[in-house]
């Protein structure tokens, strides 16, 4: 059961305290200028194609919620910029995230080669054990296709990260591959809690003394 | 709206344009000894049809090409590096894509957006092209041909904001820190609230400085803000952003409805429109 609540469910810049998550966490975009972060993060929340967004400078940052599982979750998008040069700003916002999506552009083979560059970044920056998606944007230009999709897959394979092909012209895949991420995020949520269990805890207090 | 211009009465308009006339016609004068009823001058708003020619005289640009007659015309005439024509190429319909100069692919301001950044990646070849350069060009060159465009930018670039779009960006991260310090001064609680959140400067601020507030404000505030940014330099860029921040997080009142993180960062995000508003904004700065 996925529904995805529509973008302007809460007037913008109010606390969404109806929500009330149930998780939250931190999803950084990451990848080569133009490959579609900043239009893919707008085909999340508002469910259209804007070809009107201007390029990202600095980072940018929204929250979407999602009810995955009939849980409620929030992630908050970090839209970053791709150009090389911003990558000294960008860095320092790695260790907050929960979730890293790497994307490139199916249509130039020169954003996916950047893609073993972006996971050293990651590596070097995050915490061990972020969470990864790939994604390959575009697949409405199949006509213009430089990376096979064979090829996402195997490097997705190779590092063991999330892999899906999309487009956030055509809306193909965005809101599947966010809750595939949302699943995986919550599974390494679940197993941190887990281990944290593992340590004994302090007696319970007993409870209803006057019964 | 408060994109509206403000209104001034067209007697004053006219009183204004033959006073900016007489300024430019007598400007090393003008310059030498009057520089504060310059800055004056520019702070009421430079008129429109003038404007273009002001700021070329203000930023030293009109000089620079005088100096360099015939500079531009080369790097035109020049193909230029493959992988910064690529970037230039993809960023060109990307800017202020709903102003009639830039709306068509591959018309006249598109074209001539792609010279300007693209001679500047050959006159400065170590610095190539910083994407947030292409706001600064375009808002040039509604005011200015090609070649003025040009350089206008390298003065902008080179005297106004030096570093802000060189390899590391370390410049821009510098300000950042300065004007957090200047808020503590300015404005104790939006500091305090800021500090306390954990935001750090960079996460609001990139794009303002980047752009010269070019993306973040009403078209009218754009104007006079850069009318008085290209009289007195980068510390008019530092006063708008204190403006916004003192006013939109400056008291516990405001301070009731943003209290986490992400409350706070989306009210920087959507600043109110009143306290952008060109007169408003100028009387603050």
């Amino acid at each position: 059961a996925v529904t995805a609540d529509g973008a302007g469910a809460a007037p913008r810049g109010s606390p969404d305290a109806s929500l009330d998550p149930d998780h939250l966490y931190n999803v950084l975009f990451v990848g080569d200028s133009h490959v579609g972060k900043t239009s893919f993060l707008y085909r999340l929340q508002a469910d259209t194609f804007n070809p009107h967004l201007t390029a990202t400078v600095g980072l940018d940052y929204q929250v979407k919620h999602l009810v995955v599982d009939n849980r409620r979750f929030a992630l908050r998008l970090w839209d970053s910029a791709g150009q090389e040069r911003y990558r000294s700003i960008t860095k320092q916002f790695f260790r907050k995230a929960d979730g890293v999506v790497l994307m490139y552009d199916i249509t130039s083979e020169y954003s996916f080669s950047d893609v073993r560059y972006w996971l050293s970044c990651i590596q070097e920056g995050a915490e061990e054990g972020v969470t990864i998606l790939l994604l390959g944007n575009k697949t409405d230009c199949a006509a213009e296709r430089q990376v096979p999709t064979e090829e996402g897959e195997r490097l997705a394979k190779e590092h063991q990260l999330i892999f899906f092909e999309c487009s956030a012209a055509s809306g193909h895949n965005v809101s599947e591959s966010m809750v595939s991420l949302i699943r995986l995020l919550q599974v390494h949520e679940d197993e941190l809690k887990k281990k944290a269990e593992e340590i004994p805890k302090p007696p319970q207090k007993k409870k209803g003394c006057c019964w | 709206s408060s994109g509206r211009l403000e209104e001034v009465p067209l007697e004053v308009l006219r009183q204004r344009e033959s006073k900016w006339l007489d300024m430019l016609n007598n400007w090393d004068k003008w310059m030498a000894k009057k520089h504060k009823k310059i800055r004056l001058r520019c702070q009421k708003g430079i008129p429109p049809s003038l404007r273009g020619r002001a700021w070329q005289y203000l930023s030293g640009s009109k000089v620079k090409l005088e100096q360099n007659i015939g500079k531009f015309d080369e790097l035109d005439l020049q193909p230029g590096e493959p992988k910064w024509l690529d970037v230039i190429e993809r960023d060109l319909h990307r800017q202020f894509p709903f102003h009639e100069m830039f709306v068509s692919r591959g018309g006249h301001g598109q074209q001539d957006l792609f010279r300007v950044l693209k001679a500047y990646t050959l006159y400065r070849p170590e610095e190539g092209y910083c994407q947030a350069q292409a706001p600064i060009a375009a808002v040039l060159l509604m005011h200015m041909p090609a070649e003025q465009a040009f350089w206008c930018l390298v003065q902008i670039c080179e005297k106004y904001l030096p570093g802000y779009y060189s390899e590391k960006l370390e410049a821009i991260q510098l300000d950042g820190q300065i004007l957090f310090s200047l808020l503590h001064k300015i404005s104790p609680v939006a500091y305090k609230h800021l500090s306390k959140q954990k935001i750090d400067p960079i996460l609001y601020m990139t794009e303002w400085f980047m752009c010269a507030f070019s993306r973040t404000l009403p078209w009218s505030s754009v104007l006079r803000v850069w009318d008085m940014f290209f009289c007195e330099g980068v510390k008019i860029i530092f006063r708008v952003g204190l403006v916004l921040l003192k006013h939109t997080l400056g008291s516990s009142d405001k301070l009731k409805s943003c209290q986490g993180q992400y409350e706070t960062m989306e009210r920087l995000r959507a600043l109110s429109p009143k306290i952008m508003q060109e007169t408003f904004l100028v009387q603050e700065v």
